[in-house]
């Protein structure tokens, strides 16, 4: 059976993984991923670390969402020595997180575009996104990699003055989002490539333990904000969209409708936005164990401390959530053309540096079963790949 | 409170896998449950759970002097709870039934502890290396802590 390889370093991909695509003329038939090439060791590193240093290196696990790390890891630390953390503070860690939602779903919304030759899409919402990382420079002095997060509150206050440039921002990415909602569901060429392809049932969502947009672009209506309020998300008001139909056009769909509520949700936090202290003191850390959920762009991450006493953690466990949702690629890419791999792939909005490691699915339709390298070399020279 | 009901809703349903249990305060949001399960009986338990409805969040591997602890966490969106399953594997021999029939989320976290901690799981269908290299020595595990 041919076999595509792509990767693990290839002029096309951004950053290195290896896909094996299996298929029959124009089907691809089976999948067989491999990631490791940027797995960096850092749940050992943070155990050499200590509690204060850990924001910064966790921050450093994605490029993207680089905030829903440390802020994942924070609360786990504040549930260990129950820190209460000051008002100012929660209500900032929703306007971080919202306007990293926005800035992440437009990069993606562009990667998609380009991913089906809608070169225009990636153009203009990479344009859009452009002023929301202008707006992190402004408040924390970096576009990436805010540094925003500590145990106990956050580092960085929002001044007065930076209030009307956020909702400047905000209205117009509001206003440009609208659009390209109508942009993907009017244009009949792009609504083709999407509608029907990369289906994942309901069922196998939840078999598949998938999160975030994923997740609920497959009828689960799971949303960490929601299910396991953090933050100031317990006291704002806002829906989870879900849409059923389990395909590319759904996981679009779910996240453009996110752009929107985050949009909502920054207003009514900075609306609310309490007085007072941004940061709680803490002394020490007891022995214990603490669990910090957070939704990320792409879905739950979860980080687990231990502690037993000392200045750093005894052990630091942490869940992306690529990594829970790369499994169902195997169900997902399968039965459609090879043209529709690159946006199925696209559709999970996969962070390979988050994941951090992952692979290999073989499924081969008909057969399902799993093959080992030497194998599927076998194979692959038998059948003159 | 509602952590408390799902709380003896698991030990009802448990039997006698279930060994103990209690809530953990959690700020903000609804406690967190902790139950320690018999580790001969993960595999029974974690049906239990996703036939509750609870979903497979991650599983965390802590190493102490003598044994490996495993940390289930499942979620329960709808009723905002995690509860979290615990078992205590032996080092002396690291082999514990695999979940993967219980839920297809397991695959890829138990091989990724398999490599780095040495845990085997029983009934895997596919234990490969995940995140090692394919020639890095057997028998050595980069989260051991020696």
């Amino acid at each position: 059976m041919p076999v595509i390889p792509i990767g693990p370093f290839h002029p096309a991909l951004k950053e290195p993984e290896f896909f094996k695509l299996y298929v029959k003329g124009e089907q691809v038939v089976g999948v067989d991923i491999r990631i490791g090439w940027v797995h960096r060791g850092i749940e050992k590193l943070s155990e050499g670390l200590t509690f204060e240093q850990i924001p910064f290196l966790v921050e450093r696990i994605c490029g993207i969402c680089s905030n829903v790390h440390p802020l994942c890891y924070v609360q786990a630390v504040e549930d260990i020595a129950q820190i209460e953390v000051p008002d100012r503070a929660r209500y900032i860690r929703v306007i971080i997180a919202e306007l990293e939602r926005i800035h992440s779903h437009l990069l993606w919304l562009g990667v998609a575009g380009h991913l089906i030759g809608f070169d225009t899409l990636l153009m203009w919402a990479w344009k859009y996104r452009e002023p929301v990382l202008d707006l992190f420079e402004l408040m924390t002095g970096n576009r990436q990699n805010y540094a925003m997060q500590a145990v106990g509150g956050v580092r960085y206050d929002i001044k007065p003055e930076h209030v009307p440039k956020i909702l400047e921002v905000l209205k117009t990415v509001e206003k440009e989002t609208k659009k390209a909602v109508g942009m993907v569901e009017g244009d009949p060429v792009t609504k083709k490539r999407l509608e029907g392809i990369g289906l994942l049932t309901t069922e196998q969502a939840r078999d598949f333990c998938v999160v975030g947009p994923t997740a609920r672009g497959s009828g689960l209506k799971i949303d960490v904000r929601r299910d396991d309020p953090y933050a100031a998300y317990g006291e704002l008001s806002f829906d989870v969209p879900v849409y059923t139909s389990g395909d590319n056009l759904a996981r679009v769909l779910v996240r453009m409708d996110e752009l929107l509520q985050s949009v909502e949700l920054v207003r009514q936090a900075l609306d609310g936005l309490p007085r007072g202290e941004i940061r709680a003191e803490f002394k020490e850390v007891p022995p214990g164990e603490g669990i910090g959920r957070a939704e990320a762009p792409r879905g739950e991450d979860i980080h687990y401390v231990k502690t037993d006493g000392r200045n750093t953690p005894f052990r630091h466990k942490i869940r992306a959530p690529t990594y829970a949702n790369l499994p169902a690629l195997s169900v997902m890419l399968p039965n459609y053309t090879l043209a529709d791999a690159v946006i199925t792939l696209g559709s999970i909005d996969p962070c390979f540096s988050c994941t951090e490691r992952v692979a290999v699915v073989d499924v081969r339709t008909g057969k399902k079963r799993h093959l080992s390298e030497e194998e599927l070399v076998e194979i692959s020279r038998k059948h003159g790949a | 409170m509602r952590a408390e009901e799902l709380l003896e809703e698991i030990k009802q349903k448990f039997g006698e896998i279930f060994l103990e249990g209690g809530l953990k305060p959690h700020l903000g949001a609804n406690p967190r449950i902790f139950v320690r399960v018999s580790k001969e009986r993960i595999l029974d338990a974690a049906k239990k759970m996703v036939e509750m409805g609870y979903r497979l969040c991650t599983v965390s591997c802590v190493e102490h002097m003598s044994f490996f602890e495993l940390i289930y966490h499942f979620s329960l969106d709808q009723e905002k709870v995690l509860a979290n399953l615990r078992i205590e594997v032996p080092k002396s021999s690291p082999r514990v039934d695999s979940i993967t029939s219980a839920t297809k989320g397991a695959l890829f976290i138990e091989r990724e502890i398999h490599d780095l901690f040495g845990v085997e799981f029983v009934g895997h269908p596919d234990l490969r290396r995940l995140i090692l290299a394919d020639d890095w020595p057997k028998e050595v595990f980069p989260l051991r802590k020696g």
